[in-house]
């Protein structure tokens, strides 16, 4: 099967049919989502900003940075967005999240997911990008099952 | 001391959102205005909330807002918050403000938000709305209450701080014609040629009316320190009836004695339970909306002597704990940062640590099996991803495992108590006959409408509603 190359920026993409209408499955993102992702010490700075560190790694290299996020394009129950962006040093990413619902047949509904490059750092090259697209892929793919599962 | 006399057409007593929302609508409909709050700032209870406000989309709200009511509520006042909640974006966008839908950042338990109360009918025509702007690191409330002190100050509206209202002054027609205040140089009294407007907020400051009034004792307060049910008192005097004084809205709390106010607990994760002094689980700790959880407290055992679930404990994983602060973005009205992973908390001694949960009741004196037992059967639960004890959402079934574990013990909290001089769907103060008192209103926590249940956003929508219906029949009286 020939797969479409990805959009420019694009990071990462996912796309899942959960068993549930998209009100429902809308309900639950913001608990998954904030459930899967390996964010600490949460510091809700406004109503729609908060702080946090992010722990992720991967083999033995593992990465502790401070994040802010940011809720853009959250439309109930259709999308649910959040644009992350990391400072440290040099390293400088922001990457704009978006869950993505459209109902389907039978009560359905097809999450669409995406991480988008927002802008990147003098160092933010090959080797983060691909740190980030491992970790979009992975709290996609978690994001996925745990819809799945409550939604059965 | 001096005593100093003025004349004005309308008093508003109490700077909140209520008493800004009355002065601005009475101003704007031709009356003079003079606002007299007792604390040295104005903004009150508003000021520390979340500022969100309710937006109603249809008649159909009705149905949801006669559901939090119980029947404790008159349908005339329902009618009228529903109408004056679908006016309310259009009037602050007037004021120079913009509302945008409300979007919950992260998800935090007990849960708030929007929908707050899915199960009631209507909440469908109902959303949840904020004022946009304002600068991270300040207040949530601070655009909204920027947008309305700029205009009391655009209107040239005359505030005395620091200069609290004692009295109400009646004629012989049983008309309120006034107000004595104390100031800071002496006794000032204004006299009214239209009306007087009670927007000065609830008792949770005042201990024997928490005692009197509310179904737990103790509760503490988390909000303006300046709302010790002084209109109330007022009122009362000039032979008001009153409404839903048992009724108080307020999250779980812990009270450490040097400060004044309680700080407000909820979780980041929901690795959490609450147990009593029994070390047992006695609610599903995620299943109700943030304003209510302290009426899980209320229940009565007939063998147990007291408040068998007063103190409780929440109890939570080193997971819980990193995962972000216990008592955050609308924490109350202590001047103290709460640390980003509660380590500080623990450190203070307000959190209490064990390695095992068996050390953990020890150091809590909380019955160890009890407390053993309780965990084991919560984690089993999640196993099974169903808490066949009190039904807790499968999505919050987290389990307390690892080492070490905490504790941190709550006690009932109050953001707002209802209860003070019955109004009806006007703002005008009634009687115990039902008759109301002539040039006499309230509005806000003096006088609110929700008898039972609230929502997020209840409490600041229901003061602007009404503090503006307030002002708008204030301003008609005549002189």
């Amino acid at each position: 099967m020939k797969v479409a190359p990805l959009p420019r920026g694009t990071i990462a993409q996912r796309q899942f049919v959960i068993g549930a209408n998209a009100a429902r499955v809308w309900d639950l993102l913001a608990t998954v989502t904030y459930q899967q992702l390996p964010l600490e010490q949460v510091d809700i700075v406004s109503l729609d900003t908060f702080r946090a560190v992010l722990r992720w790694g991967s083999g033995f290299i593992r990465f502790s940075f401070h994040v802010e996020g940011k809720l853009v394009d959250t439309i109930r129950p259709h999308s649910y967005g959040c644009v992350l962006r990391v400072k440290r040093g040099p390293i400088q990413i922001g990457v704009r999240v978006t869950l993505a619902l459209r109902e389907i047949h039978e009560g359905n509904t097809e999450v669409f997911c995406t991480a988008v490059e927002e802008r990147k750092g003098a160092l933010t090259g090959l080797v983060l990008r691909r740190l980030q697209r491992n970790l979009a892929l992975k709290m996609f793919d978690s994001i996925g099952a745990r819809l799945e599962w409550l939604c059965s | 001391m001096t005593n100093q006399a003025i004349k004005t057409d309308v008093v508003v007593v109490g700077y909140g959102s209520a008493g800004a929302a009355a002065a601005i609508t009475a101003h704007d409909n031709g009356a003079k205005v003079i606002i007299l709050e007792k604390m040295p700032v104005g903004g009150g209870n508003s000021r520390l909330s979340a500022a969100m406000l309710i937006r109603t989309t249809g008649p159909e709200a009705i149905k949801h807002v006669e559901a939090l009511c119980f029947g404790k509520t008159s349908r005339g006042v329902i009618e009228a918050y529903v109408e004056g909640c679908t006016g309310l974006k259009g009037w602050i966008k007037e004021l120079g403000g913009e509302t945008v839908i409300y979007q919950n950042p992260v998800v935090t338990y007990p849960t708030s938000g929007f929908p707050c109360w899915p199960n009631f009918p209507g909440w469908e025509h109902t959303e949840l709305l904020r004022v946009g702007g304002g600068r991270p690191d300040e207040l949530p409330a601070m655009p909204l209450w920027k947008v309305l002190t700029d205009n009391v100050e655009q209107r040239g509206i005359q505030v005395m701080p620091s200069t609290p209202a004692r009295d109400l002054v009646m004629n012989q027609k049983g008309e309120v014609i006034g107000v004595v205040a104390d100031g800071e140089g002496g006794e000032i009294s204004i006299q009214t040629k239209k009306a007087v407007i009670l927007t000065c907020g609830g008792f949770e400051y005042n201990e024997k009316m928490k005692e009197t009034f509310l179904p737990l004792t103790p509760i503490y307060a988390i909000g303006n320190p300046g709302n010790t049910g002084d209109g109330i008192v007022m009122a009362q005097k000039v032979g008001a009836a009153l409404w839903h004084m048992n009724a108080f809205h307020g999250w779980f709390v812990f009270k450490p004695p040097e400060h004044k106010a309680a700080f407000t607990i909820r979780f980041h994760r929901p690795g959490f339970i609450y147990v009593d002094k029994d070390g047992r689980r006695f609610a599903s700790e995620t299943g109700s909306e943030i304003h209510e959880v302290s009426k899980m407290m209320m229940s009565f055992m007939p063998h147990r002597p007291n408040y068998p679930h007063l103190p409780a404990y929440a109890i939570f994983s080193d997971t819980t704990r990193r995962k972000g602060p216990l008592s955050g973005i609308v924490s109350g009205a202590n001047d103290y940062k709460w640390s980003l992973d509660n380590s500080k908390e623990v450190a203070k001694g307000w959190i209490t640590m064990g390695n095992t949960i068996g050390e953990l009741a020890r150091r809590i004196s909380v019955n160890e099996e009890n407390l053993k037992k309780t965990v084991a059967r919560y984690n089993e639960h999640c196993k099974m991803w169903k808490d066949a004890e009190f039904g807790r959402s499968k999505e919050t079934l987290e389990p307390i495992e690892g080492a070490p574990v905490y504790a941190v013990e709550i006690w009932p909290g109050v953001g707002t108590t209802s209860g003070g001089p019955r109004r009806d769907q006007e703002a005008r103060v009634v009687n115990s006959q039902g008759k109301p008192i002539p040039r006499l209103y309230a509005a806000g926590g003096v006088s609110s409408m929700w008898g039972f249940l609230t929502l997020s956003g209840g409490g600041l929508t229901d003061a602007m509603v009404f503090g503006r219906i307030a002002g708008l029949n204030a301003a008609r009286e005549e002189p």
